[in-house]
């Protein structure tokens, strides 16, 4: 491991770069019906999407901002909803080739490396870019197995039937603000079906990107695993810092049918000044299983809280999480599980490390409902607290209506001991690296389920975090 | 020891609390002698009351409580105080809070509503403003006393309302245990009791305080309790709540002097249509502080209980040491336990910090056990859940009592 750390050297440049704003499209700040009809004509959609857009904008003005009660964050009112732009169309069409992708936007991905990595071992990719998707492709091995990965705008025109049937039925429009919001702007995002049967065994990537100032990403996935099919999601975000907030409220819906396999991979990176308020369900039916794999360490505020319904008898879940909060993050991130079918199993898995005056939330919840007997939950909660300065709440919801279930919930708090780090200098390492390697060792539980590429990705961006943590 | 049933003077009997002004308030302030701190606090509190809305709990029911129609006791009489009153020759103090104005008013007013905030909720202001029961224990400087003192609260009237305040006062090095019981006949309509509890521990005291809600069904309980530590203080406290039909307890152990100490157990049985909350915190304030907590839960029946605790290391302190634990087994299917075992937590300087949570029933195997060697199913999960209650129950210091707790909970199974 040592070795490792000591190879490891790290460019921020490389997400930190902006590029100049050439759209053919941005919507003037601030929401209203208007600008809704303008998204909607513009990407020729059919009415009851428009509708749909338009029911959900009335239940978002409805909705309160949630900064008073249970699930409250008080950071949220620096949000000023009038100051972002809702719809940003950097090009014309969704590129299928790589060639096709116009000049500026396919520079952006060169430097992030995403056509490296999708030669080497991705199923597809697709990259979003603002608020459309700007390049889409699905190795041809998998499309002629029936595999969909499509941006989920061209998936309403190419398979409405699909999208009708799941659109909204996991994560409703009046689950919270964000969610309606979503539904009234949302654009971009990833449409996946997996078919009965089908098991996709190396990762479809989406990566998201955004560039302007003030800017709304609003991307909406939705992905249906057929009965007994397999797949693993990854996704990335990034952006470029400015001194003023942008929004990214995604929604993300998931539905694991009978014996399905999934598993949904994020690394989130995005710049300091983003609020990244995002909805994320998944409901798993009989003996499927279902996994978040949930990676943050970019964002101003991120208010993320990845959920798993297990519906379905021997259904399994598991949330795997970290967070790390640098100077001026809040990572209030969490998962929820909730049984409500028999024999059902779950894990949450969350780790966190704040620092320089960063401050880390858990918020949890485990739930068995009435009638879901036989159920097993285990919620380990890890929090490391690196100076002073900083922060850490745990914050987990216990809700047992069953005799029938066993859950156990366990959690720790505690900042580097001097002996570790003693121990690490003594052999001659630095105390920069030694806390570096310590806080890679107490993050590996999650660094390990990532495909290699991403650990060592994940791997570098924490060390750079943590450099000129020593003090 | 001596029992001693106290009496205050009958005054003018309040009117529901609906129909209440802050004149009647204060008129029958007046006509007890009460000291005018006392009557301008009241008149404060009640202004809150009146001014605030209820706060928004989501996890306690109050949409059937009726605040409105219910009539505020006029006097002291639901108080018992039981204790060995030779003490006094050391200095103590125990008696009703009521009396104890007459000889130690500034010391009440130097004390009282300090910890508990009359502008908290409505419901510490209504306690503020309507309280008549409620005892005083002060013990002076380095005085031991051995033997238990005890106070006991009764309501036996249907829509009677109750608001006892148990201040206590020990001064350095003193230490004392003191038991507050809370006991009503079942099947009264209504009853509400709005209790608060005021501890204040002087440098290296010591307290052991039982706090047993044993509440007939059909009462409410909306409680307030505060613990707060001198230098190297400590104080082993005991939560266990068995009545009542709804219960709603925001309790807090403040280690605001450095080396203060709390250990913390609690037990909680919700049967029937329970409704049982309590949500205790470790509030660490100062340096070298120990808290420790360990909550157990038994839901039978539609029982529904919640453990809404909180570990909280404020910034600039170091060397806390501290952990939080609640258990729970459901006794049947329809039963509800929520647990919210929170950590916040400022400081990076800590010892130890941790949680833990678990939830289940009772193992088949351990039934099977017992039934293996000729003890009835009944019998078996009997003795199973007094075991996994055994370390909160062999902590209250009365046999009387162990036993009577005992007897009440088996009946609850």
């Amino acid at each position: 491991m040592a070795t490792q750390a000591a190879t490891l050297e790290f460019d921020y440049s490389k997400y930190g770069f902006r590029d100049e704003e050439r759209y053919t499209f941005k919507s003037g700040k601030g929401l209203s019906e208007e600008v809704i009809r303008e998204i909607s004509a513009m990407k020729g959609e059919p009415e009851w999407m428009l509708k749909r857009r338009l029911q959900a904008y009335k239940i978002f003005l409805e909705k309160p901002l949630p900064v008073k009660g249970t699930w409250a964050n008080e950071e949220l009112a620096e949000l000023d909803f009038d100051a972002i732009h809702y719809y940003v169309r950097p090009g014309e069409k969704v590129g299928k080739s790589w060639d096709d992708v116009p000049e500026n936007i396919k520079n952006t991905f060169e430097r992030l490396g995403i056509p490296e990595a999708e030669r080497k071992f991705l199923a597809g990719v697709g990259a979003q870019y603002e608020s459309e998707v700007v390049y889409h492709s699905l190795r041809e091995e998998w499309e002629k197995l029936g595999v969909i990965f499509l941006d989920t705008d061209t998936a309403v025109k190419e398979q409405p039937e699909l999208v009708k049937k799941y659109f909204g039925t996991i994560v409703p429009a009046a689950d919270n603000k964000f969610a309606a919001l979503n539904t009234a702007v949302w654009s971009g995002g990833s449409f996946i079906y997996v078919p009965k049967g089908v098991k996709v065994d190396i990762p479809l990537q989406a990566y998201f990107r955004i560039n302007a100032e003030n800017m709304g990403q609003f991307e909406r996935t939705l992905i249906i695993v057929d009965e007994g099919a397999e797949a693993h999601y990854i996704e990335g975000c990034t952006a470029p810092m400015y001194s003023t907030n942008s929004l990214h409220s995604a929604v993300v819906e998931i539905i694991v049918h009978k014996g399905g396999k999934f598993r949904y991979t994020t690394i989130q990176n995005w710049a300091n000044n983003i609020f990244n308020l995002v909805t994320k369900r998944a409901v798993a039916y009989e003996d499927a299983q279902m996994e978040w794999v949930d990676g943050n360490i970019g964002s101003r505020l991120t208010m993320k809280y990845p959920s798993i319904y297990l519906m379905g008898k021997g259904a399994r879940g598991e949330i795997l999480s970290v967070a790390y909060a640098g100077e001026g993050q809040h990572q209030d991130a969490g998962g929820k599980v909730i049984h409500a079918a028999p024999y059902t199993t779950s894990r949450i898995t969350n780790k966190s490390v704040s620092k320089g005056g960063g401050k880390t939330t858990y918020r949890g919840l485990a739930k068995i409902a009435s009638g879901a007997y036989g159920c097993k939950i285990n919620v380990n909660c890890d929090a490391l607290i690196l100076d002073d300065k900083s922060a850490s709440d745990t914050i987990p919801y216990i809700e047992v209506e069953e005799d029938d279930a066993t859950l156990a919930h366990e959690a720790t708090v505690g900042r580097i001991g001097e002996e570790q780090l003693f121990y690490l200098r003594s052999r001659g390492i630095p105390e920069a690296e030694a806390l570096s390697m310590i806080v890679l060792g107490f993050m590996e539980p999650f660094t390990r389920e990532l495909p290699m590429e991403y650990a060592v990705e994940l791997n570098r961006l924490i060390q750079l975090e943590m450099e000129g943590s020593v003090g | 020891m001596l029992a001693n049933n106290e009496q205050t003077n009958p005054s003018s009997a309040l009117s529901t609390v609906s129909a209440l002004s802050v004149d009647a308030l204060l008129e029958q302030s007046r006509a007890n002698g009460e000291p005018t701190w006392l009557q301008e606090r009241r008149a404060a509190a009640f202004e809150y009351y009146r001014g605030n809305e209820a706060p928004f709990w989501k996890r306690t029911d109050l949409s059937k409580l009726n605040l409105a129609d219910a009539v505020p006791a006029s006097d002291a009489s639901s108080t018992t105080v039981q204790w060995d009153e030779s003490l006094v020759a050391q200095g103590v103090v125990f008696t009703t809070l009521k009396r104890a104005l007459g000889s130690h008013s500034d010391l009440i007013a130097k004390y009282f509503g300090e910890a508990v905030k009359y502008d908290a909720t409505i419901y510490n202001a209504l306690h503020a403003a309507l309280w008549q029961d409620g005892v005083l224990l002060y013990v002076p400087k380095n005085v031991v006393i051995e033997q238990p003192l005890h106070v006991i609260y009764t309501l036996s009237a249907a829509r009677s309302l109750i608001a006892p305040h148990t201040l206590v006062i020990l001064e350095q090095g003193a230490s004392a245990t003191l038991i507050e019981e809370f006991i009503s006949p079942d099947g009264l309509e209504q009853p509400i009791a709005l209790p608060a509890a005021e501890v204040f521990l002087g440098d290296a005291a010591q307290l052991r305080f039982c706090s047993l809600q044993q509440w007939g069904r059909g009462v409410y309980h909306i409680g307030a309790q505060r613990v707060i530590f001198g230098r190297d203080a400590s104080c082993d406290w005991l939560s266990v709540a068995l009545g009542a039909k709804v219960q709603h307890i925001d309790a807090e152990a403040r280690l605001g002097s450095d080396g203060a100490r709390v250990n913390w157990l609690g037990a909680t049985f919700a049967n029937e249509e329970q409704h049982l909350l309590i949500a205790p915190w470790l509030r660490h304030a100062a340096n070298s502080t120990d808290g420790y907590m360990e909550f157990r839960t038994v839901v039978n029946d539609k029982g529904y209980s919640v453990f809404d605790g909180m570990v909280r290391i404020e910034e600039d302190t170091h060397g806390t040491i501290s952990r939080l634990e609640e258990h729970a087994v459901h006794l049947s299917r329809e039963s509800r336990n929520d647990s919210i075992p929170g950590l916040m937590i400022d400081s990076n300087d800590i010892a130890r910090a941790g949680h833990a949570s678990t939830s289940g029933r009772i193992e088949d195997e351990q039934l099977f056990y017992m039934q293996a060697r000729g003890i009835p199913k009944d019998e078996a999960t009997r003795m199973i859940v007094i075991g996994f209650l055994e370390s909160v129950i062999s902590a209250i210091p009365v046999e009387e009592l162990r036993e009577r707790l005992v007897q009440a909970i088996e009946e609850k199974i």
